[in-house]
């Protein structure tokens, strides 16, 4: 009877819907919600209480609110904190490190350990030159700099009590020096080191990167037939064609360049790196040669290329020479091996190739570097495969290589590392059998360089790298070796 | 009190079918969930002889951007039997170039298939791997094309 009364109340309805909608529509959100911090009131008065030494409020952030900036409100005299062999060591002023100084801090470390759901430690105070809130004064006051002095990583170093610098530029040291005295800053306040690698945010062959090495996403996008199509591939390598002319490529698939029903022949696709923002557009294809019937080794009945591959004429304002690493390969995090294989897509670092290579067996191992399953390696189960497409297209003389490789690695380079650590390009990867979603092929069919360079570049060399001392070559000749 | 109760079932009823709704808009993220109802797939005729192309054509209909397999690789022919069951009469090729296919939010894409010369009459249909929103890492039911007729004699015209 409540029930039937209560719902045939006017407001109290309205307020059962709001709630029960209100829950309905956030029950499901894709919306992470932020977690409450326990000690969310504490930690507002903890950040206005850092207000006088770190500057103005709007430029806080929750972020920030790190247990040593705790304890610098809670604790007079603190002057930061680490854990070594499980005591945690507490700096305080020499002034403050007193019985009483101690005894106010342990509480306070107390208090804090308890709300972070800590158990207590076994705490030591040390002397400490500077306070916590006199080196977030410098430190606030030293970043109007870091631009101009090329401040790469900063922090206040807890173990050594300091300012710790990093600088991206060594030649730095003195304007950084010459800073320090202008604001009064001790010297001894800031250790600072140079060089090292840079910190930055991870990133995959998915990203934006430049400049462009083989192995990245590229976007591709041309009509045909009325229709616009877009197909996702991989960036293959970069080349020059030993003409004289300078101009430079990137290689990459044809059937990506051209829908399913066609077999070469078509140029003019846009290809970008990774999406279809202007300031991704690498160039446009200029070489795709049409499939023949008739040619030797091609099945009768078919019309066949000798390789999948087109050349990308690049852009040479939006993708000018420093967007195009001639003879470079990017390197992910870690390798997939065997059948099925997927590897890494994010990028670690660079391969450098030593030259495009002809050679390889039966048994050798061949890697490839693909947008969608990253870095995969397996052993070479044919030299010189025949594929036909069952509608009329063959790709003749194949290399297959047992390791996995999926939609959106067609493209990929396909190398091999010799016993000194050099890398040969082999070719690059067009397909591969039984891929689908979560599910690896267990093969993949890849152009062999000859053919690709038979057919882009005939008559001439396709350079993927430059030659000794960056040397190219006059058309018709070689640099010297 | 029945009376009572039954004069705010409608209420109620509005008032759970709107959470239902609501509830249902914050998990499905905008995404169709039914793979099925991604897109649609037509044909512009129903009728075939062997040896034409049918030509399918997907559209988009959900507001999400898909991704399918180059060519939709792995395409197979269906052929209904007696019972109304659908058996397999094409087997689809050994292997599929590795591009990936984007579909736009309201994009059509053509898929010509060649209907071999030896297609024996009946009713048939074409299954092909489905458009997913990208990322998608498990295999989702294919999309078929509707029910079409391979006929003994020639007709005027293909596709």
């Amino acid at each position: 009877v409540l029930v039937s009364e209560t719902w045939g109340r006017y407001p109290i309805r309205m307020f059962s819907t709001a709630v029960l909608c209100g829950i309905a529509a956030t029950a499901c959100s894709d919306a992470p919600t932020p977690p409450t911090a326990p000690v969310a009131s504490r930690a507002t008065d903890v950040m206005r209480g850092s207000l006088l030494a770190v500057g103005p409020s709007h430029l806080l952030r929750g972020a920030m609110n790190t247990a040593s900036v705790q304890l610098a409100h809670d604790v007079p005299g603190f002057g930061g904190a680490f854990v070594d062999g499980g005591v945690l060591n507490v700096y305080l002023t020499s002034d403050l490190n007193t019985a009483h100084g101690q005894s106010v801090a342990r509480a306070a470390i107390s208090q804090l350990l308890a709300s972070g759901g800590r158990p207590a430690m076994a705490v030591r105070f040390l002397s400490a030159k500077y306070s916590f809130a006199q080196l977030q004064a410098w430190e606030n006051a030293l970043k109007k700099s870091f631009h101009r002095l090329g401040v790469h990583t900063e922090q206040i170093d807890e173990r050594g009590n300091r300012l710790k610098i990093r600088l991206s530029d060594p030649s730095a040291g003195p304007m950084l020096s010459a800073q320090l005295a202008s604001l009064g800053i001790p010297a001894d306040v800031v250790g600072s080191e140079a060089g090292g690698p840079r910190v930055v945010p991870f990133t995959t062959l998915s990203n934006k990167v430049r400049p462009g090495r083989g192995g990245l996403s590229v976007l591709t996008m041309f009509s045909y037939g009325g229709t616009a199509y877009r197909f996702g591939c991989t960036y293959g390598f970069n080349a020059e064609i030993d003409d004289g002319s300078g101009t430079r490529y990137v290689v990459t698939n044809a059937h990506c360049v051209e829908p399913d029903y066609v077999f070469g022949g078509l140029i003019g696709a846009t290809v970008a790196q990774p999406d279809s923002s202007v300031s991704s557009l690498v160039g446009y294809v200029t070489a795709n040669p049409p499939s023949q019937s008739g040619l030797m080794g091609c099945a009768p009945g078919d019309s066949c290329r000798e390789s999948d591959a087109v050349l990308v004429q690049a852009d040479n304002a939006r993708f000018p020479a420093s967007s195009w690493d001639w003879g470079g390969i990017e390197a992910t995090a870690s390798r997939g091996v065997g059948p099925n294989s997927g590897g890494s897509t994010t990028i670690t670092g660079r391969i450098a190739l030593a030259n495009a290579s002809t050679i390889f067996f039966a048994g050798d191992t061949l890697e490839k570097i693909g947008a969608t399953t990253g870095w995969t390696a397996g052993v070479v189960t044919g030299t010189c495969v025949y594929q036909s497409d069952g509608v009329g297209g063959g790709r003749m003389c194949n290399g297959v290589v047992s390791a996995g490789a999926n939609h959106g690695d067609s493209g990929s380079p396909v190398f091999w590392r010799d016993t000194n650590g050099n890398y040969h390009l082999m070719g690059i990867l067009w397909g591969g059998p039984d891929a689908s979603p979560g599910h690896n092929s267990s093969e993949f069919w890849f152009s062999r360089f000859q053919s690709i360079e038979d057919e882009l570049a005939p008559g001439g060399n396709l350079l993927v790298v430059p030659g000794p001392g960056g040397c190219i070559p006059p058309p018709g000749q070689r640099c010297p070796m | 009190l029945e009376e009572n109760g039954m004069r705010n079932l409608p209420e109620k009823v509005i008032v759970l079918l709107t959470i239902l709704l609501l509830g249902v808009a914050g998990c499905s993220g905008g995404l169709v969930t039914d793979p099925g109802k991604r897109v649609d797939v037509t044909l512009p005729k129903d009728a075939y002889v062997a040896g034409d192309t049918v030509v399918a054509t997907i559209r988009n209909v959900s507001d999400v951007t898909l991704t399918y397999p180059y060519g939709f690789c792995k395409t197979t022919l269906q052929r209904q039997q007696q019972g109304g069951q659908w058996t397999t009469v094409s087997a689809p090729p050994g292997g599929c170039p590795f591009a990936v296919g984007i579909l736009e939010p309201g994009g059509t894409v053509p898929h010509r298939y060649v209907l071999a010369v030896d297609v024996k009459p009946g009713v048939y249909r074409l299954t092909m791997p489905s458009p997913v929103p990208k990322g998608t890492t498990v295999p989702e039911p294919d999309v078929t094309t509707p029910p079409f007729s391979v006929n003994a004699v020639a007709l005027s015209g293909s596709m």
